[in-house]
C-alpha cells in the first residue's frame, strides 16, 4: 500500500460490500482513495519466499493478506471472502472484523490532530426489513476513534445528495444503490427530510438476468457495466438487463411512493431533482429510465431530472467529506467549510 | 429570550404599522426612497432533532432558528418548507387570532418572531400601530390578554404602541379612494375581521373565529393528510370557482362554506344592530388577507352576498390588490397619524 496522504478538515468514509473508500481535501480538491473490502486466508507456508510474504497479517495461527494483496496474490492457493455482509461486518466472522480494522488503518492512518472529524457513512432506518447496523457501526467507530479520529455517521442517501450539491441551496432527493438496497435521502437545503433504505439493490438485476440467461451473475455484471445506453439495448443480454431493470425500478418506485403516502407525501413548490449513485458504472440513459419510470408509476413527489454523478462510486465517501469538513468549521471556529 | 431592540438615529419618517395575524407577521415601514416597504415572516415555528451538522446546515443557510428550553426550533418561513418536506405539523404562536394558550413555548418563540420582523425603533417612542381581532361573535375569547401583551411587549422594544381593529386597518389602506368608507374584512389564518366605516369611522366591528386554518383542518381530515400539507397546496394557489382535482375540490368546498358563513353571519350582525345603517350610496367591499389570494374568491363572495339578501347596496367585491400586506399597510397610515407633525 502507498504512502498515507493527510489533508486537513476530516476525512469521509464509506464501507461498501466491495470496495472502502476514504475522501479527503487536497488542496482545492477532493482526494479519494480506496482498497478492495476483500482477504485472502492462506497457509504460511504458501507465501513463502513471495512477494506478498511481508505483507501478510497473522490471525489466529492463519495468515491474511488483505485488500489489493488478497486480490494480487491471486495465483496463491487461498480462500477469498469479502469482509462485509448485505452491507455490514458479519458478527459471527471475526476474522472480516480483523482484517477490516488493518485496511481502515492503512487507508486512513493516524488522525493529523486528536479529535479530526471522520464521518462514516451509514445506512438510513430499512423500510420493510430489519437490519441491525449497530454491531457493524460500533465497530468502525472504535477502529477510527483508536486513530485519534473522533467519528460520527451520516446516512448514505444524505452523503451522496450532500456530495452532489455542496452548497445545498436546493432541494435533492440522494440515492446511493449497491449490491443489496437503495438508499435515499430527500434533502431540504441540506437538512434531512425523509431517509430511507429498501431491499432489493441493483444485484437483484444481475440476478434475475443470470437466471433468465442462463450466465453467471459476475458476466452480467460487466454485461451492465459495458452497456452506454440501456434503453436502446444491442443485445440479447442487454435487452434482458433493461427488462430486468426497469421492474427493479418500477417497484422500487412504487415501494417508496406507498412509504411516502403512509407517513404524508411531501410537498415542493417546484419538482426537485435527484442524483443516483453506486459503485459501479452506470449506462448514461439511466437517468432517463428512472425518470419515465417514476412519472409512469405515478410517484408522489415531482421530479425533474434525474443524474448519475461522473465519479458514482466515491459519491458516498466524497459526501461524507463535506459533512466532515462543516463539523471540522463548527468545533475549530475561523475554519472555512 | 430576547432583549429590547437598540434604537438607531432616525434617518427616514417615522412610524410602521404591524399586522399581528395567526399565519403570517407584516410590519410595513417607509423605506429608503419614501415609498412603503414590508418585512414578512411566517407566525410559525418547528422543533426539529439536531445535531452538530444540522446545526452547521442551518447556519450556511441563514436558516432562522432558536435554541431554547432544550428544544431546538427552526422559525418562519423555513419552518413551513421543513415540516412539509417532513410530513409534519408547524407549531403556532396563535391560535385563532390570539396568542396560543395551548402551546407553552409559543409566547417566547411569539416575541422573537415580532422582533425579528419588526427590527428596532428609529427612536425611542416611534409610534407603531399593531392589528388586533374585534371582539368574535362566535366565540368567548377575550382579546384583553393578547392585547396588553402585545402593548407591553411592543413598549419594551422602544415603540409607543397602539392597537387597531384588523378590520379598520384594511379599511385605511384600501378604501382612501372611497373617503374610507365601505367595508374591509381580513380574511387571515385564524379569523376573519370585517369593519363597516363610514368616513373613517367604524360603525360595525366584529371577528369570525374561522379562517384559514378551518379550511386546512377541515381539507385535511376530508382528504386524509396534515393541515400543513393542505395549506402548502392551497398557497400553491386554487380556483375556488374551477378545481382541478380531488384535493381542489375538498378546498374549494370548505371555501365556499367560510365565505356563505361570513356573508351570513355579517347580515345577521347588520340586521341585528339597532344602528340603523344608511348610505347615501352604494358601498364597497375590500377583502384582505393570505386567505382571499385563491382565485375566484370575490366573484364566490359575491354571490353569497347576491343569495343572501345583504342588507346594504354593495357597489362591488374586490380582492386588494396586496392582500397579504392590506393590514400592515392599514396599520402604517394609522401609525402616521400618529407621528410627530402628523395633522391629528
Amino acid at each position: 500500500m502507498g504512502a498515507v496522504k493527510r489533508y486537513g478538515s476530516g476525512v469521509g468514509l464509506h464501507v461498501g460490500d466491495r470496495d472502502i473508500w476514504v475522501a479527503r481535501r487536497g488542496g482545492e480538491h477532493v482526494v479519494v482513495d480506496s482498497l478492495p473490502a476483500l482477504m485472502a486466508i492462506v497457509s504460511p507456508e504458501a507465501l513463502s519466499g513471495t512477494p506478498w510474504e511481508q505483507k501478510q497479517v497473522r490471525y489466529s495461527g492463519d495468515a491474511l493478506l488483505v485488500g489489493a494483496s488478497a486480490v494480487e496474490a491471486g495465483s496463491i492457493p487461498a480462500v477469498r471472502e469479502g469482509l462485509m455482509t448485505c452491507g455490514r461486518l458479519d458478527i459471527h466472522r471475526p476474522a472480516a472484523e480483523f482484517a477490516l480494522g488493518r485496511l481502515l488503518e492503512d487507508l486512513l492512518g493516524p488522525a493529523p490532530t486528536p479529535g479530526h472529524p471522520c464521518v462514516i457513512a451509514e445506512p438510513a432506518p430499512a423500510i420493510g426489513f430489519t437490519r441491525e447496523p449497530l454491531f457493524h457501526a460500533a465497530v468502525l467507530q472504535d477502529v477510527v476513534r483508536t486513530l485519534g479520529y473522533s467519528p460520527s455517521g451520516v446516512e448514505e442517501g444524505r452523503a451522496v445528495a450532500l456530495a452532489e450539491n455542496a452548497s445545498a441551496e436546493v432541494n435533492l432527493l440522494g440515492f446511493s444503490c449497491d449490491d443489496h438496497f437503495v438508499q435515499g435521502c430527500l434533502s431540504c437545503r441540506g437538512i434531512m427530510g425523509i431517509n430511507f433504505s429498501m431491499e432489493p439493490g441493483g444485484g437483484w438485476v444481475d440476478e434475475q438476468v443470470a437466471m433468465a440467461l442462463e450466465v453467471p451473475r459476475d458476466e452480467v455484471r460487466r454485461i451492465r457495466e459495458r452497456c452506454h445506453r440501456i434503453l436502446i439495448p444491442q443485445s440479447r443480454a442487454e435487452e434482458a438487463v433493461l427488462i430486468y431493470s426497469r421492474a427493479f425500478v418500477q417497484r422500487m418506485w412504487k415501494r417508496l411512493n406507498k412509504f411516502l403516502e403512509e407517513q404524508g407525501p411531501p410537498l415542493f413548490s417546484d419538482p426537485v431533482d435527484a442524483v443516483w449513485a453506486g459503485p459501479w458504472r452506470v449506462p448514461e440513459d439511466f437517468g432517463d429510465l428512472l425518470l419515465r419510470e417514476a412519472r409512469g408509476t405515478g410517484f408522489c413527489v415531482p421530479i425533474r431530472s434525474i443524474r448519475s454523478p461522473k465519479e458514482g462510486p466515491t459519491a458516498v465517501a466524497r459526501g461524507c467529506l463535506e459533512v466532515a469538513r462543516r463539523l471540522d468549521a463548527e468545533v475549530r471556529p475561523g475554519r472555512v467549510a | 429570550m430576547s432583549e429590547p431592540a437598540a434604537t438607531r438615529t432616525p434617518t427616514k419618517k417615522l412610524g410602521k404599522g404591524l399586522d399581528v395575524g395567526t399565519a403570517n407577521l407584516v410590519c410595513a415601514y417607509h423605506g429608503e426612497d419614501g415609498k412603503t416597504a414590508l418585512r414578512r415572516e411566517r407566525n410559525a415555528f418547528l422543533d426539529v432533532k439536531i445535531d452538530a451538522f444540522t446545526r452547521a446546515m442551518l447556519n450556511e443557510q441563514k436558516v432562522s432558528y432558536a435554541s431554547y428550553n432544550k428544544l431546538f426550533l427552526v422559525l418562519g418561513q423555513a419552518s413551513y418548507e421543513f415540516a412539509n418536506i417532513m410530513g409534519r405539523e408547524v407549531r403556532r404562536t396563535m391560535q385563532s387570532g390570539l396568542i396560543s394558550a395551548r402551546d407553552a413555548d409559543a409566547l417566547p418563540v411569539f416575541k422573537l418572531l415580532i422582533e425579528k420582523v419588526l427590527g428596532a425603533p428609529q427612536q425611542e417612542g416611534e409610534p407603531l400601530c399593531f392589528s388586533i381581532p374585534a371582539a368574535p361573535v362566535d366565540s368567548t375569547l377575550n382579546i384583553e390578554y393578547h392585547k396588553g401583551i402585545l402593548i407591553a411587549l411592543l413598549n419594551r422594544f422602544g415603540y409607543q404602541a397602539f392597537a387597531i381593529d384588523e378590520g379598520m386597518a384594511v379599511v385605511y389602506s384600501e378604501l382612501a379612494q372611497d373617503g374610507f368608507t365601505g367595508i374591509g374584512a381580513s380574511f387571515g389564518g385564524g379569523m376573519v375581521n370585517v369593519c363597516v366605516a363610514y368616513k373613517s369611522m367604524p360603525a360595525v366591528s366584529f371577528s369570525i373565529t374561522r379562517c384559514g386554518d378551518w379550511i386546512d383542518q377541515n381539507a385535511g381530515q376530508a382528504l386524509g393528510i396534515k393541515a400543513t400539507r393542505a395549506n402548502g397546496l392551497r398557497e400553491r394557489g386554487v380556483n375556488i370557482k374551477a378545481p382541478k382535482n380531488r384535493e381542489e375540490e375538498a378546498i374549494a368546498i370548505f371555501y365556499r362554506n367560510l365565505i356563505a358563513y361570513v356573508v351570513s353571519t355579517l347580515r345577521e350582525h347588520l340586521m341585528a344592530s339597532d344602528l340603523g345603517l344608511d348610505f347615501p350610496s352604494a358601498i364597497p367591499l375590500v377583502c384582505a388577507g393570505g386567505t382571499a389570494l385563491a382565485q375566484g374568491f370575490a366573484e364566490v363572495v359575491a354571490e353569497e352576498f347576491e343569495k343572501t339578501g345583504f342588507p346594504l347596496p354593495l357597489k362591488e367585491v374586490r380582492v386588494s390588490p396586496h392582500p397579504l400586506d392590506a393590514t400592515a399597510r392599514g396599520c402604517l397610515v394609522a401609525a402616521n397619524s400618529m407621528s410627530p407633525g402628523a395633522e391629528k
